[in-house]
């Protein structure tokens, strides 16, 4: 969390132990909101926060106009360096954050991206299976962990779409004991175009880029990386209900606010969106995405982001 | 193949009068975003996408598959015209289109450009109408290894471009250079930013061309430009000659671009480049390349349309992205509840014919636009120079600052519209540079894939018999004129 | 009549052979491999080899042709002026913003540099300012900078 203690002093307060319901309530946007996406125009990232806009335009819960602006590059770091270096007090501005954003400062150290923001809410996790080409042997992830095990070490190859990809490869190849061989391709699209041109044997990658492929039989989903099935995919297994002891493994989306704004915007915005992921067209665009409901809110949402973080670097070999 | 009747049902479905509209509105926009640099067509689907939610996806997959296609007609204009490439895949254009407008040709460019457009884009949905599913099955084949080796012949044709093989090569292998900066795609190092996060993506292409080509251009131009003759206006259309010229290759360039347009990892930027050098190679008197040739215009603009086309095949016969443009349009999809697989073509077979009848209406629509067009474009030309070039500037600032909404863009394309102006002061190709830069991703990643795919084994490369193959074109392509000029011993081939 | 090597081809050879040399002494820094696959410094490792050798060929031929025609030194005057509006412009988007900063750059570039009468100058930087402003701002909702005057 990120109190503004600057606030707090000038108010003589000394510490803020409960924040001020009053002046919390009391807050509204006073101009146009601005909405920035930290990546670039038509992918996942910006796809979900024109949805969140339109529902927050269309279901009245914001007051004024909501404009979504592209701050594309460098994994997130452009927009909320952007957002830092003339939004930081700003409370009519909100930014889209994702998995991803919370990566790019592990991997590329003079990046800052998460600790400029105020995160406000997570709004769905997205989730990983592990796809074969629907001509693979195997039948399921029992047998495919037995064979791959059984194989010299790097010998099968997963294609993989981005880092979080590789986690969960990572994730994967820990819980079976066996060393996988990462092949790794700009985005999921490529990934399962090289999975259904047999150049690897194998990728763990979100069902929406996959639902139409399962339909169609080019492909066949071996297993599952939580703990419940999907509705939409009954027969497929989980990891563990197959024995293998895989963690969890889903990424996070979700929506903050610049990191100098006060806490009766922050509660206007944690209450806007309770509102957002309780609407019939959030729960539809979820559906389509085949994405899992996972609203949290504040405290609890810090506390999730800090366990990603010490997942992720574990995960990317990169501790703090 | 029981294509005819399912096309007829196709035409029915596309030719409702709401689905029409789409289809206008679809190639109008695609012409706007096409002709100003920076904003894309994948931008522009983007953007209308909260807006059609409403529709019924049929509307809106004709609706985004106009603005796709349309956008290719629409780079033509300001690249011929003004010297900016509006599109990434417009930038060969302007090499001889340009030249050819400094003529007082312009109109005749830009209606072999239509023409050629017409006629590719066409072909390219006839292609995607009878052998899509076959094609795209082929394209599967194509991994890691086998980009590779394709890189590698594009890479060999890099320093044919210009007038001077060394310094083409200089402005190629630079071009390359800049292509390494940013996060590095395989283990995620960031390389060459110099600090500054603005610059972990890298260089933008289209800010890169627009730097080069566009504002080169006017700092070189302007110096006369009170005196420059304004081009007198003459041949609104193309001739007989220019037709006589220009159709073989069309019909080459819609072969290219088409199979190029398939293949998942190249589109029709790279189609346009490779249509350009074949011409090139294959004309009686290649020095007439980059003085205005309209083979270079006609080769590329039928090349670019076809790639357009060919993009869709793995989208609608596989269900995965052919280019970045048709990835937009597969998320898209998603939201409208069609969920791409491998068999769109029967289970969304009413929505895929409806789409492929709804592109040849489009095309046509957008060859009736254009011819006229073409000629009331050309006489912007007679606007005097000194008139013309300060807002010339001004669209490139707003174009290249609309790419990703940033200023730091903006100081690229002043220090790059520098390096354009020495450039061709001085007789250095500019080609080469941004043909590398596209390359260079692409050479990187699969030559990386390759070798972890074979664990650092090199053999992959001529083991796998469609990468050994293309590595022997590549080795021709070397070595054939380097042969023939020790064979003639005539060092003038080489300026 | 005595100058006759060429100083842009030379400049230009070595700019590119300086870019060479900061690609090399970047790739220092990086792993050349990762376990038996080049690693994200072997390429740029490769081509900064390449492009100081090649541009020092290409600094060498310009040397060895000496062919350049004579420049007249007033021909440079105009291309810097219109680079610095342009720069100036530029400068100015996010403190001014977008409109006022090519309105401004436009003017000078028709007053001073074309030297236009100061009405059409006026007339045609504020229709091209403002033309600009409806295509990309109000109707693709690109969010140029809008600086204090508007918005």
């Amino acid at each position: 969390m990120h109190p503004n203690r600057r606030s707090a002093l000038a108010l003589g307060l000394g510490t803020l132990a409960l924040p001020n319901l009053a002046r919390a309530q009391g807050w509204q946007p006073n101009r146009d909101v601005e909405f920035v996406i930290p990546f670039g125009v038509g992918g996942g990232a910006d796809l979900m926060a024109r949805v969140i806009q339109k529902i927050m335009t269309d279901e009245r819960l914001v007051p004024v106009a909501v404009n979504p602006v592209n701050r594309p590059g460098g994994g997130g770091a452009v927009g909320m360096a952007y957002v830092a270096a003339s939004r930081r007090t700003d409370p009519n501005t909100i930014v889209a954050i994702n998995g991803t954003t919370q990566i790019t400062p592990i991997m590329v150290p003079n990046a800052r991206t998460l600790s400029l923001v105020r995160p406000i809410a997570n709004v769905m996790l997205d989730d990983f299976l592990l796809f074969v080409r629907a001509d693979n042997p195997h039948r399921t992830a029992a047998a495919f962990a037995a064979a791959a095990k059984a194989a010299p070490a790097r010998s099968v190859n997963f294609g993989t779409g981005g880092t979080t990809d590789q986690m969960a490869v990572t994730v994967f190849g820990r819980a079976i004991g066996a060393e996988l061989n990462m092949v790794n391709f700009n985005s999921g699209g490529e990934a399962l175009t090289a999975l259904l041109g047999g150049h690897v044997q194998a990728v763990i990658g979100n069902p929406l880029e996959f639902m139409g492929q399962l339909q169609g039989g080019a492909v066949r989903a071996l297993g599952v990386f939580r703990d419940t099935r999907f509705t939409d995919l009954p027969d497929v297994p989980t990891m563990k209900e197959q024995g293998i002891n895989a963690e969890n493994f889903q990424m996070w989306r979700g929506i903050a606010v610049p990191g100098g704004v006060n806490d009766a915007a922050a509660a206007y915005w944690t209450e806007v969106m309770r509102k957002v992921v309780a609407t019939e067209a959030w729960k539809r665009y979820l559906k389509e995405n085949v994405a899992s409901e996972a609203p949290m809110f504040g405290a609890d949402f810090a506390a999730f982001l800090e366990r990603q973080e010490k997942l992720y670097r574990e995960l990317l070999g990169r501790p703090a | 193949m029981d294509a005819f009747p399912q096309l007829m049902a196709g035409f029915v479905a596309a030719l409702t009068p709401g689905n029409v509209a789409m289809c206008f509105l679809g190639v109008l926009l695609g012409q706007v975003v096409g002709v100003l640099p920076g904003i894309g067509p994948s931008a522009a689907i983007a953007l209308l996408l909260p807006i059609t939610f409403g529709l019924d996806p049929t509307a809106a997959l004709i609706l985004f598959a106009g603005i796709y296609y349309g956008s290719q007609y629409g780079g033509t204009l300001t690249s011929v015209l003004i010297s900016v490439p509006g599109e990434s895949s417009t930038v060969m254009t302007s090499i001889d289109g340009y030249q050819m407008a400094l003529q007082g040709r312009a109109g005749a460019a830009l209606g072999i450009a239509a023409i050629g457009s017409f006629i590719a884009g066409t072909l390219g949905t006839v292609g995607l109408m009878l052998i899509a599913p076959p094609l795209a099955k082929m394209a599967l084949a194509f991994g890691p290894p086998e980009y590779f080796s394709l890189v590698v012949l594009g890479l060999v044709a890099l320093a044919a471009v210009g007038s001077s093989v060394l310094k083409g090569l200089v402005a190629g292998v630079a071009g390359l250079a800049l292509g390494t900066m940013g996060i590095d795609p395989q283990v995620g190092t960031a390389r060459f930013d110099f600090g500054q996060v603005w610059l972990l993506d890298g260089i933008e292409f289209i800010v890169l061309t627009v730097a080069l080509f566009g504002l080169g251009e006017v700092l070189s131009g302007c110096a006369d430009a009170a005196a420059r003759p304004v081009a007198k206006v003459k041949d609104v259309l193309p001739t007989r000659e220019d037709w006589q010229r220009s159709k073989w290759p069309i019909a080459r360039g819609s072969v290219i671009g088409f199979v190029i347009g398939v293949l998942p990892a190249t589109g029709a930027t790279i189609a346009s480049f490779v249509a350009y050098i074949v011409e090139k190679k294959l004309a009686r008197d290649p020095s007439r390349f980059g003085k205005g040739a309209i083979e270079g215009v006609a080769g590329p603009e039928a090349s670019n349309n076809a790639a357009a086309s060919g993009a869709l095949v793995p989208m609608l016969s596989l269900g995965v992205p052919g280019s970045g443009t048709t990835a937009v349009i597969l998320g898209a999809l998603i939201m409208f509840g069609v969920r791409p697989g491998p068999e769109m073509f029967t289970t969304n077979a009413s929505l895929v014919w409806a789409l492929i009848a709804s592109m040849l209406i489009g095309n046509l629509i957008l060859l009736i636009m254009n011819l006229p067009l073409a000629g009331l474009f050309a006489r912007l030309l007679a606007v005097p120079y000194s008139w013309l070039y300060p807002p010339i500037i001004a669209l490139c600032i707003a174009g290249v600052y609309s790419q990703a909404n940033s200023i730091e863009d903006c100081w690229l394309l002043v220090g790059f519209g520098l390096v354009g102006w020495m450039m061709r002061r001085y007789d250095w190709p500019m080609a080469p540079m941004v043909l590398g830069l596209v390359l260079s991703p692409l050479f990187e990643t699969a030559m990386r894939q390759s070798l972890t795919l074979s664990l650092g084994d090199p053999t992959i490369f001529v083991a796998r018999p469609l990468s050994a193959g293309l590595l022997a074109c590549a080795a021709l392509a070397l070595l054939v004129p380097l042969a023939s000029l020790a064979w003639q011993r005539r060092p003038r081939a080489v300026r | 009549m005595t100058r006759r090597v060429s100083l842009g081809d030379l400049g230009l050879a070595a700019g590119f052979a300086a870019m060479g040399l900061v690609w090399l002494a970047g790739a220092r820094d990086m792993p050349m491999w990762e376990r038996e696959t080049p690693g994200p410094g072997w390429l740029p490792f490769a081509f900064g080899v390449l492009l100081v050798v090649l541009s020092a060929a290409a600094g060498l031929q310009a040397l060895r042709r000496a062919d350049a025609p004579t420049e007249a030194p007033g021909a440079l005057r105009k291309p810097l002026l219109v680079l610095a509006a342009t720069l100036a412009a530029v400068l100015g988007l996010e403190v001014v913003g977008f409109v006022a900063a090519i309105f401004l750059m436009l003017l000078v570039l028709y007053a001073l540099a074309e030297r236009k009468p100061l009405l059409g100058s006026l007339l045609a930087a504020a229709g091209v300012s403002a033309a600009l402003h409806l295509i990309f701002v109000t109707w693709l909702g690109v969010p140029l900078p809008a600086g204090p005057f508007g918005g």
